[in-house]
């Protein structure tokens, strides 16, 4: 039996897998079928390469397709995946930099042109679109380029044997030992992509088609070609073309142009986060989460049952939040006996958790983690983590049960196993972050551990404690401008690329400007018996108490007298 | 008698060494220099492991004087690639360098430098000759703090449009490094060469499952089993595997097992000029990764 929960890496998923599993999100399609030069940034396994497909000129007429709807050939999304062995070539650190950059357009714009022509070729209608052209186009690119096309094949086809014939002879140049000489013939956006473009545009099918060329991954450009990538971005006219460019963040991708300007987000871009904000099952990102697990169910097992019934909670869990609940809301009452409904039910909001993990005896074990809206909360908004802990629960549910034998819920005993299993291990992937991680050294997976060790006992105090927001689990950094910061900047960067802390852009609630939120990736808080549900508050912690816990293992300071009204907790540095 | 077929006892040879911390690096020197008749040792010194490897050098350096073998230090910087690449080509390149009188100890030497120099000596025409020594024992990890993965220079493939990525990892003892490849390059397909036999507590640290392990949820996984010791045999089964996706793959090859491996995928490449040699750049390794040498070299002919 398969497991529904399988993360399988987008890009090898076939057109119909990519049809059944994705989730669309109407806030991020509208984005990426705009006609503005976008950025889509999000981690790994936040789903950037799913979107971009999803959108595709491929996928969106195999969607209109199977609707039975004519494709309107108005907006073209070409993808073009930059993991590749092409784009992953160092010759040109052999060479100076003019030619550098000539070379790496040179590879993009190929790439660019084959993925063009060999994606317009699979719509029905293109061969009628092109059968009085062909012939006249073919002229008219032999004569651009100098080059000779193949004569029994149409435009699109003869271009993209073009491109294919052009590639290998460049590499087989590049690569020639006994030759340090340059490639000379190298063609750009400008010489290549746009007259074919062009000529395309001249066919009335395409007329009035509005080209999106989706590179996926481009923080694995090397830095010529990013400039390359900015410099087209940084074109003005956007009536036939536009960008939309995934990169993991910004610390990955810089900015630059070829010319040593640099593209601004609002100018030249508009740039949208693929992580989302979790807040609550109700949240965009909730509501994707039921989506995705209620269609591998079905997919997978035939099962056409909410999810909250595949992974039911802990009916004793259920029993003690309940009993705590109604424990919290006696003392809403004393605490506030004129009180309004908002206030009791601000204060129920606020402990009625705190409270739940608070009655547990010192000595109990962990909680029995389960259900599924713990599940979504696990994930901290991240699809990756969502089928994380779902597939090691139904692995463990079929060596419990057989192979053979239908799984129709996960017992919350597995549920409970399973998470804690899969958090243990989270936490035990930051030893080995020295040997996976590029550019982190020993001394950083040691600073690594201590900040996130430190962190966890903070969120522990702080979830014990009588004060405003026990389980405000995000955080910001204040005092960002001192030393420590830019210290502190480089572990930050490795815990993000190892996925145990997630950094989100948003508006500070005190002054309205935009600010760093950071969290820990939920999958470890229930290693520490902690709450994985969140609440609406973030706590302020100075850069110096973060750095003085990364480095010398000092606990990160917490003064319940700190707290103030609004929830917001400031820790002093000592 | 001649020690090997493939050296004379009437050659005087360049033996060309890179400085490394292992005991195996001076024993090597010290045992070459007693099978053959060394009169130079070209020492390739990476500045940036000097902190580990300049007992090695004085070691080197009272052998070289004891023996009068001519000592020429070479200092590279790891870091800088370029600058590694273009000195390993002048030192082949060096007039004294000429068919048939050098022979590289490749027991510590980092793969892309074994292949750099395969390169630079085709280039120029003329055949090198190798020697191995395997240790006594293997320590219980190798490296950390790695670098991103990165495509050997000259020999980055031809790749074409409309192909998948296929990655080929002939394995070793560190899981960390299989699963660095394969996130990095994040391939379709993924071929593990599982390295045979007993030596070296081999079927308990390099295990197939655990390998696959590493790559779950990210690629699809097949394998089959290799010896790299024998070398002619190793070629040919890397070589059958590379005929297998060739139609259908972009196909990148990593050595992580025997250092023996990494000539027999260079075998391959000449075959295959299409597919591209990858390795990992790695800032820090074990001190006691291996103790002792074997005294039985394993001698040969580098492809030509």
């Amino acid at each position: 039996m398969r497991n529904p929960f399988e993360f399988e890496a987008a890009s090898n998923l076939s057109d119909e897998e990519i049809l059944d599993f994705y989730i669309e999100d109407h806030n991020f399609s509208r984005f990426i079928l705009s006609s503005r030069n976008i950025f889509l940034s999000g981690e790994r396994g936040t789903g950037k390469t799913m979107t971009l497909l999803y959108n595709s000129f491929r996928i969106e007429y195999r969607k209109a397709k199977n609707l039975g709807i004519p494709f309107t050939f108005e907006k073209i999304g070409i993808h073009i995946p930059c993991k590749t062995p092409l784009i992953y070539k160092k010759e040109f650190e052999l060479i100076a930099d003019f030619r550098a950059f000539l070379i790496g357009e040179h590879y993009l714009s190929l790439y660019i042109l084959h993925e063009l022509a060999s994606n317009l070729q699979s719509a029905d209608e293109t061969e009628t679109a092109f059968e009085n052209s062909n012939e006249t186009l073919k002229t008219e690119f032999e004569y651009i380029t100098s080059s000779k096309l193949h004569p029994s094949h149409s435009f699109l086809k003869s271009i993209e044997l073009f491109v294919k014939k052009e590639v290998i002879d460049t590499q087989r140049k590049v690569n020639d030992q006994n030759s340090d000489e340059f490639y000379y013939n190298t063609y750009s956006f400008n010489s290549l992509v746009l007259p074919v473009l062009r000529m395309i545009k001249s066919v009335k099918l395409f007329s009035k088609s509005h080209f999106l060329f989706m590179l996926d991954d481009a923080h694995d450009l090397n830095s010529y070609q990013i400039q390359t990538v900015n410099s087209w971005i940084a074109y003005r006219d956007h009536s036939d073309f536009s960008f939309k460019v995934a990169i993991t963040s910004d610390r990955e991708y810089s900015f630059t142009t070829a010319s040593g300007g640099s593209i601004i987000e609002g100018h030249d871009f508009t740039k949208v986060e693929r992580e989302n904000p979790y807040r609550s099952s109700g949240s965009d990102f909730g509501k994707m989460a039921r989506d995705i697990i209620g269609r591998r169910l079905k997919l997978y097992l035939g099962i056409d049952e909410n999810p909250e019934s595949f992974f039911p909670i802990n009916p004793e869990m259920e029993e003690d939040l309940a009993t705590a609940k109604n424990i919290t809301l006696a003392k809403a009452k004393l605490k506030f006996p004129k009180g309004t409904p908002k206030q009791i039910n601000d204060y129920v909001y606020k402990y009625a958790r705190a409270e739940y993990f608070r009655s547990r005896s010192g000595k109990a074990n962990l909680p029995p983690y389960s259900g599924f809206d713990t599940i979504v909360q696990l994930s901290t908004g991240v699809i990756r983590n969502l089928l994380t802990p779902c597939y090691e629960m139904f692995d463990m549910a079929m060596s419990e049960s057989g192979d053979n034998k239908k799984i129709d819920h996960i017992p919350w005993h597995i549920q409970s196993k399973a998470i804690e299993k899969v958090s243990k291990r989270k936490w035990e992937s930051i030893n080995s972050l020295h040997r996976n991680v590029e550019g982190c050294s020993e001394l950083q997976k040691e600073y690594i551990y201590n900040l996130f060790n430190n962190l966890a006992i903070l969120l522990r105090q702080r979830l014990y404690s009588d004060i405003s927001e026990p389980r405000a689990i995000k955080f910001k950094i204040s005092d960002a401008s001192r030393d420590a910061m830019r210290r502190l900047d480089s572990i930050i960067n490795i815990a993000q690329k190892a996925q145990l802390l997630y950094v989100r852009l948003g508006r500070d609630k005190d002054n309205g400007e935009n600010t760093l939120y950071y969290e820990l990736n939920r999958l470890l808080l229930p290693d520490r018996g902690l709450d994985p549900v969140g609440q609406h508050s973030t706590i302020s912690i100075r850069a110096s108490a973060l750095w003085n816990a990364a480095s010398k293992d000092k606990k990160i300071p917490f003064d319940k007298l700190e707290v103030k009204q609004n929830g917001t907790i400031n820790i002093p540095f000592e | 008698m001649a020690p090997s077929t493939f050296l004379s006892n009437k050659i005087k040879y360049n033996l060309i060494s890179v400085l490394g911390w292992e005991e195996r690096c001076y024993l090597g020197v010290m045992k070459t220099s007693g099978i053959i008749s060394v009169s130079k040792l070209v020492l390739l010194v990476f500045k940036d492991y000097l902190k580990y490897t300049s007992s090695n050098l004085g070691r080197i350096k009272e052998l070289c004087l004891e023996k009068r073998i001519e000592l020429q230090i070479v200092e590279l910087s790891y870091s800088r690639t370029a600058d590694a690449w273009s000195q390993i080509g002048s030192i082949i390149e060096h007039p004294a360098v000429k068919k048939e009188n050098s022979i590289l100890d490749v027991s510590t030497m980092p793969r892309e430098t074994i292949w750099s120099f395969i390169f630079f000596a085709r280039k120029k025409n003329i055949e090198l000759r190798f020697i191995y020594f395997k240790p006594l024992h293997y320590g219980d990890w190798l490296c950390k703090e790695p670098d991103k993965p990165r495509l050997l220079y000259k020999h980055s493939g031809v790749a074409e449009f409309g192909k998948s990525t296929a990655l080929i990892i002939l394995t070793g003892f560190d899981y960390d490094r299989t699963s660095q490849l394969v996130r990095f390059y994040e391939p379709s397909l993924t071929v593990l060469g599982i390295q045979k036999g007993i030596q070296f507590d081999n079927q308990q640290r390099n295990i197939q499952d655990q390998h696959a392990a590493e790559c779950k949820g990210q690629t699809t996984v097949s394998f089959f089993e290799i010896d790299a010791y024998d070398l002619r045999a190793a070629s040919a089964i890397l070589d059958d595997q590379i005929k297998r996706l060739k139609p259908d793959y972009n196909i990148i090859v990593s050595s992580l097992g025997p250092k023996l491996s990494a000539i027999s995928i260079y075998d391959v490449f000449l075959t295959h000029p299409e597919i591209a040699l990858t390795y990992v750049p790695t800032k820090e390794y074990n001190l006691s990764y291996s103790t002792g040498i074997d005294l039985e070299p394993i001698i040969g002919i580098l492809p030509a």
